[in-house]
């Protein structure tokens, strides 16, 4: 179970893994959700999340790309794996099997 | 993200913060996004926010917050959310029952301040003489003398061993002799005047041998002349303020100008060697009739010795006590006197033959610090294991749950130290209060300062010892509790829990009736040295040494005092009547056994000293002619018995070189300590020197009587002060040391006694809670308030019994090996025994009967319907 059960905040930051694709990392997903979510991220919190997809290995990494402004260190770029793509395929799945067994009336009836 | 070019840094400390704590896993990666965070923020918002929100995410990132340690079974590796847990449930335990917090808190607080204020006292007691550079090397010269069977131990030696030792013993190093300078009156520089100083002749030696260095003037020559002298510091301060003491002249007595040579830094309180004012030795071989470097007769030095390392002092002494007999002129005399060396750090607490003086009060209040500290571990213990079963659903669920027996015991250890840790800051802060207060008692100046290791060293000791004799016993049982037994409810509440208590409580009160006994007992006893018949009167009488020119008209003082309307006697002699010195072995009878060592004191005195002081005449008659009729002597009842003259008056008596006749035999009476047993005497009559003044009064004009004498003294002896002491005032100053003793032991015996009382009032208080519900049944069957109070008060009524039985002996023991250190002490009479019993029983049965009356007294309906 709880290998493969994805919290909401773990699926977002999943997401923007595969949304960066190759330029995944703390700081790129920190801002991306920032932007996309409109909520403040810590980057103390998208950290711990990284590492606890990579616990359950929905998220593979490896160092690389150092820059200046980051004072010569390399970052920890971060791609999702295929149990990783499975664990969002089926969470988008199991979304749609609830929408899909929404009755229309609900959206149309308004207060009741 | 585009790169940012960043001019400025994060917080260094921080960014050390990040390196120390961050897994070096991660580190790099981590360090990298928050410095390129860093330059983004403080782009956007400056500097100040970038490096806020750079410590803030720092912080976020310490280890247990961010990556979790997978190789933990528990998610916190200290346990942190159980710690805590503890930490709640023992302040709610604490806070819900305040009267047993009160009473554990309290009761141990008192405690480790008793022993703390204790351990003060016996450390600075074991201090004495204990800072010396070479202290393991220096000795008291003391000597054994055999008189008729006895040995007696004096700590003076002749001037001369002295300078034998520094010449012909092998080993020593250094030889010092120091004798109190009495002759000093008044010291004077410019305008100002100075008495009360303690002034001392002191070998130029004396400040290398001791660690009392020359801070100012020359260690290897402190007296260049017999007119210098050496002072301490506060004496310096004293006299010339902030001005340079050295070569500055001091007038003593009005006669002579002593120039100041040295200045020796203050004497410590924990020495014996408390001198302000040196002079040097050299004066006596002018002032003496023979010079102390040749005159074996005499022995009044204190004389230390400083010896080479390895030396055996046993080899020093016996070769001190073969040339002693190899000079002293009387042969048999000398074949009974034992040279011996005492090391100087037992002077303090030893007396010259090496049984205990002062030790023994050390080591009783040593015991007692002890004492104390365990009857507030027992309170402890006691409350406790009784209020076990209260705990026990808990330590069951928390097994069920899965906490293993070392668990439950760590918890409780841990509230046990919660506790221990509360009373510890209370007893510093009341020590810190009494402290002036316990100072002005004992007559010390204790300091609880930092430096004081040793103290703080066996204080951690003391708290961690308590802790674990007080804190074991509970855990160990709450922990050994059944969790099936406990959630049952079927715990048997402990028989035997119950009857450890009433052993403790036992115990308990075994220390505090013999410290009961022994207050009664001390008390006494100091109370019969205090009022003892002395065998003469010692009221209404003040005395002085007579200075200046008042010697030499002492006739017509006499008469001007005499006819003074409230003075009705005035007399003098050559000694202080409390503590007579001088004793001599030069004396000869008719029939003198040439192998006895007889030793006598002597005092020379006015005709009219006897009837003065009501002294009892047994045989014979007083002195009888003119004073220089130096042909008569009175002996006194031990003197007689002692030298074993059979009809004493008439026969020939000789002292020194003056032969005459004994004319009559005078009642023992007391002239030295009562620790003393009373020696024999001999009063005479010479023309010599009588300078010590006693004036009697009528009591009611004792202020005019003074008024009168002061005039005369002001005629007679200008330069000094007029200085003046009432006979029963000194003579209580002679057992000040004691009556602080018994003092302090009055004041630590009532502590001991009132935390061990706390200890049942609280167990009484316990009883009573537990059995509300059987009070009111019984009530309401028809119990009388009288009956149920007898109930619950029996239970501790018969471990007091027990406790006394077993303190009598004890007691008895204990107070019987003190009085013997006096030659003179009370009786123990079992009157004592029944008072200590009787009071320590009125105690208990008030504290206890407390809680039972209300107990008993409570409607009986409010409690069951509660239920």
């Amino acid at each position: 179970m709880k290998g493969t059960y994805l919290g909401e905040f773990e699926e977002i930051v999943l997401l923007a893994v595969c949304v960066l694709h190759e330029d995944a990392y703390g700081v790129s997903i920190t801002d991306e959700i920032n932007i996309r979510t409109g909520r403040p991220a810590h980057l103390s919190a998208v950290h711990t999340a990284l590492y606890r997809l990579e616990e359950k290995g929905l998220v593979s990494s490896e160092l690389g790309g150092a820059t200046q402004a980051r004072g010569g260190r390399r970052k920890r770029l971060f791609r999702v794996t295929a149990a990783g793509k499975t664990a969002l395929r089926e969470a988008r799945e199991l979304r749609n099997q609830f929408w899909n067994r929404i009755p229309a009336v609900v959206w149309e009836g308004g207060a009741i | 993200m585009p790169d940012q070019k960043y001019s400025s840094r994060p917080p260094r400390w921080a960014v050390k913060l990040l390196e120390r704590t961050c897994p070096p896993r991660d580190r790099e990666e981590v360090q990298g996004d928050l410095l390129e965070l860093y330059g983004y923020w403080a782009e956007l918002y400056g500097e100040g926010v970038a490096r806020r929100k750079y410590v803030l995410n720092v912080l976020g990132l310490l280890p247990s917050f961010a990556r979790k340690n997978r190789y933990s079974l528990s998610p916190k590796p200290l346990h942190t959310d159980m710690l805590r847990n503890y930490f709640t449930v023992a302040v709610r335990n604490l806070l819900r029952r305040k009267t047993y917090t009160a009473i554990n808190v309290g009761g141990l607080a008192l405690g480790m301040t008793t022993t703390v204020l204790l351990l003060l006292w016996v450390q600075d007691e074991l201090s004495f003489d204990r800072f010396h550079r070479n202290g393991e090397h220096i000795y008291l010269v003391v000597r054994e003398i055999d008189v008729s069977g006895n040995q007696v131990t004096y700590g003076y030696a002749p001037g001369p061993v002295a300078v034998a030792a520094r010449q012909q013993v092998p080993g020593v190093v250094q030889a010092v002799r120091t004798i109190e300078n009495t002759e000093v009156g008044v010291l004077a520089y410019g305008d100002k005047t100075f008495t009360g100083e303690q002034c001392g002749y002191v070998d130029p030696a004396f400040f290398t041998l001791f660690n009392f260095p020359v801070v100012k003037g020359n260690d290897k020559n402190p007296f260049p002349t017999r007119q210098s002298i050496v002072i301490t510091q506060s004496v310096a301060a004293r006299y010339f303020g902030a001005a340079e003491p050295l070569g500055k002249n001091v007038l003593v007595n009005g006669k002579d100008y002593y120039t100041v040579t040295g200045v020796i830094n203050d004497i410590p309180a924990n020495s014996d060697l408390r001198f302000d004012v040196f002079f040097p030795f050299e004066i006596l071989h002018k002032t003496r009739w023979k010079s102390p470097d040749e005159d074996w007769g005499n022995s009044g030095f204190k004389t230390y010795l400083r010896l080479q390392p390895g030396t055996s002092p046993q080899a020093v002494g016996q070769r001190l006590t073969a040339i002693n007999r190899a000079n002293l002129p009387d042969a048999v005399m000398a074949s009974k006197i034992t040279t011996k060396l005492q090391p100087l750090h037992q002077v303090h607490l030893y007396h010259p033959d090496g049984t205990e003086a002062g030790m023994q009060m050390v080591r009783i209040f040593g015991i007692v610090a002890v004492v104390v500290l365990l009857i507030a571990c027992v309170n402890y213990v006691n409350l406790s294991t009784a209020q076990a079963t209260q705990r026990a659903r808990e330590v069951g669920i928390r097994k069920v749950v899965g906490a293993g027996r070392g668990q439950v015991f760590g918890q409780f250890i841990g509230e046990s130290a919660l506790v221990f840790t509360l009373a510890f800051l209370l007893a510093c802060l009341l020590i810190r209060l009494l402290l002036p207060m316990y100072n002005e008692l004992s007559g010390k100046q204790l300091t609880l300062s930092v430096e004081n290791t040793q103290l703080f060293v066996s204080l951690g000791v003391t708290l961690l010892v308590t802790l674990l004799v007080a804190g074991v016993y509970p855990a160990l049982l709450l922990s050994s509790f059944q969790p099936l037994h406990v959630l049952k409810g079927k715990l048997v509440a402990g028989r035997g829990g119950s009857s450890f208590r009433k052993l403790l409580v036992t115990g308990q009160f075994t220390a505090s009736v013999v410290l009961i006994v022994s207050t009664l007992i001390i008390g006494r006893q100091l109370e019969y040295m205090r009022e003892k018949e002395l065998g003469y009167q010692k009221e209404n009488v003040f005395t002085f040494w007579m200075r200046g020119d008042m010697g030499k008209h002492y006739e017509s003082i006499r008469s001007e005092l005499q006819a003074q309307p409230g003075i009705t006697g005035v007399t003098a002699s050559n000694s202080n009547m409390l503590d007579l010195r001088n004793d001599t072995g030069d004396t000869d009878w008719d029939g003198k056994d040439p192998e006895r060592m007889f030793s006598v004191y002597t005092a020379n005195v006015e005709s009219d000293f006897l009837p003065f002081f009501n002294l009892q005449l047994l045989s014979g008659q007083g002195f009888k002619g003119a004073q220089g009729d130096s042909a008569q002597f009175i002996l006194n009842e031990t003197a007689v018995r002692r030298a074993g003259i059979t009809n004493p008056v008439g026969k020939r008596f000789k002292l020194w070189r003056t032969e005459g006749i004994i004319i009559g035999v005078v009642r023992d009476f007391h002239f030295k300590s009562m620790h003393q047993a009373i020696e024999p005497m001999v009063f005479y009559r010479h023309k010599g020197w009588r300078g010590k003044l006693y004036i009697k009064t009528t009591g009611r004009d004792a202020a005019r009587a003074i008024a009168a004498t002061e005039k005369l003294w002001k005629r007679y002896s200008p330069a000094h002060p007029f200085q003046y002491s009432f006979l029963d005032d000194e003579y209580d100053k002679y057992y000040k040391a004691e009556q602080r003793t018994g003092v302090l032991f009055r004041y630590f015996a009532g502590i001991a006694i009132f935390i061990s009382c706390l200890g049942l009032y609280g167990l009484a208080t316990y009883t009573a809670q537990k059995r509300t519900r059987e009070i009111s049944i019984r009530k309401i069957l028809g119990a009388s308030v009288s009956v149920i109070v007898v109930l619950l008060s029996r239970e501790f009524i018969k471990p007091v019994v027990i406790a006394l039985a077993v303190a009598v002996p004890l007691a008895w023991y204990a107070a019987g090996e003190w009085l013997s250190n006096f030659a003179y002490s009370i009786d123990m009479e079992w009157w004592v025994f029944g008072l200590a019993g009787a009071l320590s029983l009125m105690v208990v049965l008030f504290s206890v009967s407390f809680q039972s009356i209300k107990a008993a007294l409570a409607n009986p309906a409010d409690s069951l319907r509660s239920a």
